[in-house]
């Protein structure tokens, strides 16, 4: 089969370029090996959550590309960064919508009851947004090991409860089948009654983010009815069931485009002609499948990903070969104290300003190929905050780089 | 020195993420299943080849193979399950109930033979509550009527002609039950120049397999493989409308059952709809479609996404004008072959099927489309609606 | 507070709570005081090996004999603390068979039961050997699970009337004339101090044993050595091992519940505080064990830690295996002139319980009474109702597990938590399997402080504990990360770094 882009990746970067690419009518094949890091850590949108707490994100952003040339962002640009991120919200239509408070980032509690910066969040999080200086009540599941409410209380100095869930006693419950218990008018009657007969003057409640995977929205405008405030989620442990509606929706939005999504598969081989790549093998044993293409964008990740590959001594990209700045050997990858920022987390691919991988004298490598996402160098996604920023700006403008070719 | 008949897979690169934990259906619904990350790779490290099962709830695994599909760290986690439970009900002993649903090949054709008997039989309530209460087959769920004659039988009075021959493996389903997909996939093949042929074939062996009885599916799979070979050796490739089947054939035979010549079968067998895309990416798919204005709405099956060929049948049938189609967003039916038709089950297969029927309803179709029997099973019996395989869809929309 | 009591034993390893129950069964009143929790030295920090004396008997006859009918008495007593593996000495070609014959020879001669396997027998056994193997001699080598065994031990004490203090440090030993009259001991979490009233005192401190005498003025002569090992993440082989040539590093593999343990190194150390295991020992132990066991090129590693040897030295200082691993009786009355003190150290934790013996019977001399030892014959507490790997399988679906890799049950923690006496989560983790498996506590310690948190046992943020815990497993985990174990990192840091905001 033959394409005019093939994407490798199936994170939040990979599924922005195939959204843009398959926007502007071309033909796209995505394939990932898994999921991507949406359902481990995507709960919201962070953009650059290490600026001041007060400073507008624009201007956070354009001091922090002035700051750092070989951060993705600046080789983005300010402008394509603001589109990425429009494109992304564009994809989620009423009820279920990302928004700003207000114009920098905001707060939001997490499953250690710490807060967090972030960016854009689903409206299923805006009632305990910032939300320090309210008074909430935290409420947790007996049976869901992934959340507890009285650990999330404790430092924001709120209240927290655990609910019986009568129908599992001592049995463990995943986040899924919260999730979908809370689908059903049954349960929220039943834990709305509950939460109702908790409450002692809080203003709004929060729950781990479980409030349903299709329509979320319903259950939490419903949960706040049954109650009587407003109610938020909270995001915890992996799996991430907001990052899974993240994943969902681009899922069936680039299927209904027309675009072959292929989860679960990996590259085994790129087929090279000089300074270009021709397409990729897919091996699924025994049968080994050629796609090609006239552009690809690699969006593998890092290391989870399986973008990157950290041997005993030597990092590297299984897929073309790309050099990855190393960051020393194995003994200096990581600092002594793991709250450290690991120089292993810095390196990456290199790329020029249009996201082609480059050499360490700065040749383009492969002329159609982009490279998207975390696994670009010059960024620390975790430690800044810009996980989904950098995933979704680069992903946006690998895919237009890569049509204007 | 490994006697062991199967592969053993290496849980080590497993990094206990979760994100298996996302998908599974069988986790979903009930906790009684601890869900793919424990009861694949996790479990693995607690056991120990020589010594018995102690794990029961492994039976609950319903084979969908979804959890394989969003590992970025390649765990075969489907297949460590599926050796476990091998391993469990080899010691426990199956039932004669499991024999009978994974044997159905040797009596269906008498079955087909005598379908009016049959049929009364298959429907009637004092039946199935002797199924039910002698062989934990789950009274709630509607056994198969078989047909008459056989697709086979109906092939063998039908001309085939074309200028390029194509081989058949229509699966015990299509021949016993029904026919109609078969003849679909015949017609559709005519109408593109192809001259259809049937190489003799057995059941592909996959309800065995996923009872996990490999020594069984194995057997079926050195039966079919050498006539398998023997086509395409005769430069003619095959296709399947059974995309269990396929699986089974083109990616089982070989990983899990080491059958010989399986690695050179899968190369030249194809899925049906996958077989016409490549005639549509060439050029050659005749696509004299009339207009034909239904609202149908398609599902994919697990194995099908398994196959990790995309969705073909959409994409061939999104060229049929007026027909609206859209994807049912979500992920298995729940019957997961024998599985749902088992009385300790059947609950669990009912409540994954729910949220498949949610979808449905969402998406208010006139017709459902999927290429896998036990999904057009499943959701004839969650929905009520007429389910038929894309297929037949298409052989409608054909000009004439 | 005034503390009184007729035997203060200092030290809340095995050797401690071996001479504690010994003491207890002989109705010698004694209280254990331990700066951490049970087992924080050599007792929790060793490969777990039930040795059957092969390894020392043809250097060292004495100990392997003394290994041989430990073992003896350790199966029967403490069965649920055992897995009977059964342990292969292997010869590789390199190792040539002279000394596997001297290593038959001197079986022979201390009694020690060995078999000699071809080839084919051995790889019969153990598939993943090296096939260039010559030959393998079978011992009954087994493993052991040293906090089992231990806390075991304490239970027993406890329930025959000894008491103990843990978390506490001993300040001062205040020597008046011919004794030590008082002793001053501080708890280190409370900041409580003690003043300890003790007829007699016996110092078990292990690799501290120098450090505490310093307190009364005292000296011995002994060597710390650093012993380094590493735990894969899936159990390798069934049975224990070892390479049949002289003791040497990386040259046993041992199986300990659903992990196998590669080890050791041995490097002379002059702190018994501050150590880790370095990149070079590392590799040097997984080319080493690699040659026995080809597959652990490949195969993922989980932790690495280290133990400190306390080593008596006896003569000249050379290499530090030499040095006799058989433990060392002080009685300081004869040494030094102070009557009531009692210094036991080396040793071996599969000869715990004749360390604890032997202390206990010069005790009661030294005390003019005549009681004999009875801990060969008692068995341990919880032999009755031994535990294995299917206990933890069983039941899920039906319970809820704090811990996916190690499937720990939340009642199995309320359990150990019932028992009480617990400060800190280290006391906790030594008590079950948690945070013992692939992820080491990525997920289950935040579970388990929540559930600390439910039940209102955690004090102030628990976000500090939660902190603390991810420094403490990184030492164990950053020599070891590459390949699958710095995806597990990054999975990690997104959660604490990113999604916690920790």
């Amino acid at each position: 089969m033959h394409y005019d882009l093939i994407i490798i990746g199936m994170g939040l970067s990979g599924l922005m370029a195939a959204k843009t690419a398959a926007e502007a009518g071309r033909k796209v094949l995505i394939v990932g090996k898994g999921m991507g890091c949406l359902t481990l850590f995507s709960n919201t949108i962070d953009v650059l959550g290490k600026i001041p707490e007060t400073t507008r994100l624009r201007d956070g952003l354009s001091q922090w590309i002035q700051d750092h040339p070989e951060h993705p962002y600046s080789k983005v640009g300010l402008t394509r960064i603001e589109e990425g991120l429009s494109s992304f919200t564009s994809l989620f239509y009423p009820p279920y919508i990302f928004q700003t408070i207000g114009d920098g980032n905001c707060f939001i509690p997490t499953g250690a009851g710490t807060m967090r910066p972030t960016y854009l969040i689903p409206d299923t999080m805006v009632a305990g947004a910032s939300g320090k200086e309210k008074k909430g009540l935290i409420v947790g599941f007996k049976g869901f090991r992934d959340f507890y409410a009285g650990y999330v209380a404790g430092p924001l100095n709120w209240r927290g409860i655990a609910l019986p869930l009568p129908e599992t006693p001592g049995q463990e419950i995943s986040a899924t089948a919260l999730s979908r218990w809370m689908e059903k008018e049954s349960f929220r009657k039943t834990i709305g009654q509950e939460i109702k007969k908790n409450l002692s003057g809080e203003t709004c409640v929060g729950v781990p983010a479980i409030l349903g995977i299709n329509d979320p929205i319903k259950v939490k405008m419903d949960l706040e009815e049954k109650i009587g405030v407003g109610v938020f989620e909270i995001p915890t442990l992996p799996p991430s069931i907001p990052g899974m509606r993240i994943f969902n929706r681009f899922k069936e939005w680039l299927i209904r485009r027309g675009v072959n999504f292929l989860s679960g598969y990996s590259i085994s081989k790129a087929s090279l002609k000089g300074k270009r790549c021709e397409g990729v093998y897919i091996h699924h044993p025994p049968v080994s499948s050629f796609y090609s293409a006239d552009r690809l964008i690699l969006a593998t990740g890092r290391f989870i990903g399986g973008g990157l590959v950290a041997g005993r001594e030597r990092i590297s990209d299984p897929i073309f070969n790309l050099p990855v700045r190393q960051p020393g050997s194995q003994e200096e990858w990581f600092g002594k104290s793991f709250f450290d920022e690991h120089p292993i987390h810095r390196m990456g691919i290199l790329t020029d300003s249009s996201l082609r991988p480059i050499d360490e004298t700065g040749e383009p490598i492969l002329e159609n190929v982009r490279v998207a996402g975390t696994i670009l160098s010059g960024h620390h996604c975790v430690n800044e905050k810009s996980r989904e920023g950098i995933e979704i700006a680069t992903g946006y403008w690998a895919a237009k780089k890569a049509m204007e070719q | 020195m490994n006697k062991k008949p199967w592969p053993k897979s290496n849980p080590d690169v497993c990094i206990r993420c979760a994100a298996c934990m996302a998908v599974c259906p069988v986790s979903r619904v009930t906790p009684l299943f601890p869900g793919p990350k424990q009861a694949g790779p996790g479990a693995e490290r607690f056991r120990k080849t020589e010594d018995p099962s102690v794990d029961p709830w492994i039976d609950l695994c319903i084979g969908c193979h979804l959890c394989d599909l969003v590992c970025s760290s390649g765990v075969p986690i489907s297949e460590l399950n599926l050796i476990a439970r091998a391993k469990y009900l080899d010691e426990k002993g199956r039932p004669l109930r499991d024999w009978l649903l994974t044997h159905s090949y040797l009596f269906s054709g008498i079955a087909s033979f005598f379908s009016v008997i049959t049929n009364f039989l298959l429907k009637n309530r004092a039946f199935k509550w002797i199924a039910d209460a002698f062989l934990s087959i789950d009274r709630r769920r509607e056994l198969p009527p078989y047909q008459s004659p056989t697709f086979r039988q109906w092939f063998r009075g039908h001309h085939s002609t074309g200028e390029k021959k194509i081989a058949y493996f229509y699966g015990c389903y299509i021949n016993t039950n029904e026919m109609d997909v078969g003849k679909a996939t015949v017609q559709v093949l005519e109408a593109n120049n192809f001259e259809v042929i049937l190489p003799p074939q057995e059941c592909c062996g996959l309800p065995m397999l996923g009872n996990g009885n490999f020594k069984g599916a194995r057997k079926m799979g050195l039966k079919n493989v050498p006539f398998l070979l023997k086509t395409i050796r005769s430069g003619v490739e095959i296709i399947f409308s059974s995309t269990s089947c396929g699986y089974m054939i083109r990616h089982d035979y070989s990983r899990l059952l080491n059958i010989p010549g399986s690695e050179e079968v899968a190369e030249h067998l194809f899925d049906l709809f996958e077989f016409l895309r490549n005639l549509r990416e060439n050029g050659n798919l005749n696509t004299h479609f009339k207009e034909f204005p239904l609202k149908v709405a398609y599902f994919a099956p697990c194995h099908l996404r398994s196959l990790g060929i995309g969705l073909p049948a959409l994409d061939i049938l999104r060229l049929i004008p007026s027909l609206q189609i859209e994807n049912i967003e979500a992920d298995c039916c729940g019957l997961g072959g024998t599985f749902g038709f088992k009385k300790e089950k059947y609950d669990i297969s009912q409540e994954i099927g729910k949220d498949l029927k949610a979808a449905i309803n969402r998406l208010n179709p006139e017709i459902v489309l999927t290429d896998c029997e036990g999904c057009r099973m499943q959701i004839r019996h969650l929905t009520g609606l007429k389910v038929l395989h894309p297929i037949q869809i298409l052989r409608d929309a054909w000009m004439r | 507070m005034n503390l009184k009591t007729e035997v203060l034993i200092i030290g809340g390893g095995a050797t401690g709570a071996g001479i504690a129950r010994d003491l207890s069964l002989r109705r010698i009143p004694s209280l254990l005081i331990e700066k951490g929790d049970f087992l924080s030295g050599a007792s929790g920090r060793n490969h777990g090996l039930l040795h059957s004396g092969g390894r020392y008997v043809v250097s060292d006859p004495e100990a392997a004999r003394e290994c041989i009918a430990e073992n003896r008495i350790l199966r029967k007593i403490a069965p649920h603390c055992i897995e009977e593996t059964e342990g292969l000495f292997v010869s590789l070609p390199e190792d040539g068979l002279d000394f596997r014959d001297r290593f038959i020879q001197a079986c022979e001669e201390t009694t020690l039961p060995a078999r000699l396997l071809s080839r084919d027998e051995t790889l019969s056994l153990e598939p993943g050997l090296n096939p260039d193997l010559l030959s393998a001699v079978k011992v009954p080598d087994g493993a052991i699970d040293p906090f089992e065994l231990v806390l075991a031990n304490v239970k027993d004490a406890e329930a025959h009337g000894a008491r103990c203090l843990l978390h506490t440090e001993i300040t001062s030993l205040l020597v008046d004339g011919d004794r030590v009259k008082t002793v001053l001991a501080k708890d280190l979490l409370h900041g409580e101090e003690y003043l300890i009233e003790a007829a007699y005192i016996i110092n078990a401190t292990g690799a501290w044993a120098d450090q505490l005498l310093k307190l009364a003025g005292l000296r011995t002569a002994m060597a710390l050595s650093k012993g380094s090992m590493l735990i894969t993440n899936q159990r390798l082989t069934h049975r224990v091992v070892n390479r049949c040539r002289p003791p040497s590093d990386g040259d046993i593999i041992v199986p300990n519940h659903t992990v196998s343990i590669l080890g050791t190194t041995s490097i002379p150390l002059e702190d018994a505080e501050n150590f880790e295991v370095t990149h070079r020992e590392v590799s040097l132990l997984i080319r080493e064990t690699s040659k026995m066991l080809p597959a652990i090129e490949e195969t993922r590693f989980i932790r690495a830690y280290a133990g400190i040897r306390p080593l008596f030295q006896s003569g000249e200082k050379g290499d530090d295996r030499a040095i006799s691993r058989g433990f060392v009786l002080i009685d300081h009355e004869k040494r030094d002139g102070i009557r009531n003190l009692i210094t036991i150290t080396g040793g071996k934790l599969v000869t715990y319980r004749l360390m604890a013996e032997k202390t206990s019977d010069l005790l009661c001399r030294k005390m003019g009474i005549d009681v004999s030892c009875t801990t060969h014959l008692n068995t341990l507490p919880g032999a009755e109702k031994p535990s294995g790997l299917k206990d933890r399988l069983k039941p899920l679906g039906k319970v809820e597990a704090l811990c996916d890799c190690e499937l720990v049950r939340r009642e199995e923690v309320e359990e150990v938590l019932r028992e009480g006496k617990l400060k800190d989560l280290q006391d906790i983790l030594h008590r079950t399997r948690l945070a013992k498996g692939t992820c080491q506590g990525g997920f289950c310690v935040y579970r388990l402080l929540g559930m600390l948190n439910e039940l209102g046992l955690t004090e102030g943020n628990p976000n500090k504990i939660l902190k603390g815990f991810l420094e403490e497993r990184w030492k164990g985990i950053r020599p070891v990360l590459w390949e699958s174990a710095v995806k597990e990192e990054e999975l990690i840091e997104g959660i604490y770094k990113g999604i916690f905001n920790l």
